[in-house]
């Protein structure tokens, strides 16, 4: 499974999810979001490794409600 | 006429208009933030568009950690205490509704729900003071037996300095199933406010006051289960593909690029706050409140309102001089001493009637955490001379 795009309401939620996986050990990165996916806001999450379960289970965990999930191509 | 030294120096007691100086953490944020980040949050995903994000975030977290609030998203960013207010008593209150409040309320709410009342039938009952300034809260029981949509209490009175007691109100107004909301402009940074243990639904409060922030800044928290209406609606950088004001927090009510370098200095502030603990500014202002009370006691024809014993009350203390017109006892301190003041009418019509200094007001001499007890003994002695002068 490639690189895995997450999307959210607004900035805030962004920040919010970047945090919470960041604390937990998670490498992920935020960036801007492509111009094909019809995004809530113009940031996203990247995740870089092949964890897409555990990451929906935190944010599950801490309250952060994600919109979309994409793949990423460069 | 005292000397040049008394005229140019600066003994700043109007800290209940706003507080100065600021703490340097304060403008230093402001200045890195001026300098290296400048982006407008939310509005594009480079670099210092995230960090201008980061520090709206950083400082929403701050708040949320000062107050206990759950979610910090739910505190939506104003330009000041006043907005915060507005935006939650237009946005709420519908036709019919009917509104408890106090008689210690700052224009700030008062004029709006004024407006309501005349505009949409909103029904006011507004609950006395005595000549101290406390809210009847008995009273307050007995005017929510009756079914009421929203309580609205002062948390500290502007002119007299007075407290209400928020675990006994927030009580009340869970007994009652009343929504709580709190207008904190005089408190936020001074008193503990716990939204969770007072049970408060709605908290309005100003960031250049206590929390030590700059002028421009502040807040409003609305609990979930509560949706005001937006105020302002427009852009948000979310939602960007629809013509609709999205629903969500902080968004919804957040239009328009907000003051970020404000907000950085906001966030210094309450971090400054919370390190020196809120207990500890508190001891502080009890110190000088208390030099003050003592002192002005020993003045001839020096009149003080509000309550005597600190735990009712905040380091505003309004007083006057017998037959004196405050305004030009204002303008003497200042001129003569270098003791700034606030004098007259201090937006708040109703609570001077309850002190019995309307239409005339009072001198306002209000105590910050950069004050000292220098500062206190030279105000006792400018209006001692100005007493027998």
């Amino acid at each position: 499974m490639g690189k895995r795009l997450l999307t959210f309401v607004n900035t805030h939620t962004v920040i919010k999810a970047e945090r919470a996986l960041r604390m937990l050990g998670f490498d992920v990165e935020v960036v801007s979001t492509p111009k094909e996916i019809s995004s809530e806001c113009g940031m996203s999450l990247l995740l870089k490794g092949d964890q897409l379960q555990e990451v929906l289970d935190a944010l599950r965990r801490e309250g952060v409600g994600v919109v979309g999930v994409y793949e990423w191509s460069q | 006429m005292n000397g040049a030294n008394e005229r140019d120096r600066v003994i700043y007691l109007d800290n209940a208009a706003t507080t100065f100086p600021k703490p340097p953490c304060v403008w230093e944020a402001m200045e890195k933030c001026f300098f290296q980040i400048g982006g407008n949050p939310g509005r594009s995903g480079h670099r210092l568009s995230y960090k201008a994000a980061a520090v709206l975030f950083d400082t929403r977290e701050s708040l949320a950690k000062l107050f206990h609030i759950g979610s910090s998203e739910r505190i939506a960013f104003t330009k000041n205490a006043t907005e915060a207010i507005n935006v939650a008593l237009f946005g709420l209150l519908r036709p019919g509704d009917r509104v408890v409040t106090t008689a210690m309320e700052h224009n700030a709410v008062m004029r709006p729900l004024r407006h309501l009342e005349r505009s949409k039938g909103v029904r006011i009952d507004v609950v006395p003071a005595n000549a101290q300034g406390m809210v009847d809260l008995e009273a307050m029981a007995r005017a929510l037996k009756e079914k009421a949509d929203l309580l609205v209490v002062n948390h500290a009175s502007n002119v007299a300095g007075s407290l209400v007691d928020l675990v006994e109100v927030g009580s009340l107004a869970r007994d009652a199933g009343v929504p709580l909301m709190v207008d904190a402009a005089q408190t936020a940074g001074c008193c503990p406010i716990d939204v969770e243990a007072m049970n408060i639904s709605i908290l309005a409060f100003t960031g250049h006051k206590g929390l030590l922030g700059p002028q421009g800044t502040g807040g409003l928290y609305v609990a979930p289960g509560l949706e005001p209406l937006p105020l302002i609606m427009g852009g948000t950088g979310s939602n960007s593909e629809r013509e609709e004001q999205p629903r969500f927090w902080p968004d919804a009510h957040e239009s328009g690029t907000p003051n970020v370098v404000g907000l950085a200095g906001l966030g210094a502030g309450v971090e400054y706050v919370m390190d020196k603990g809120i207990e500890a500014v508190r001891g502080h202002e009890e110190r000088l409140f208390k030099r003050f009370w003592e002192g002005a006691r020993g003045i001839p024809g020096l009149l003080l309102y509000g309550p005597s014993r600190w735990e009712e009350r905040v380091a505003v203390v309004s007083v006057n001089l017998e037959g004196r017109d405050p305004a030009r006892v204002g303008h003497r301190l200042d001129r003569d001493f270098g003791v700034m003041v606030r004098a007259g009418l201090h937006c708040a019509p109703s609570a001077h009637k309850f002190l019995g200094t309307f239409p005339t007001g009072t001198v306002r001499v209000a105590f910050g955490l950069f004050n000292t007890l220098d500062d206190v003994d030279i105000a006792l002695e400018a209006l001692e001379a100005i007493a027998r002068g």
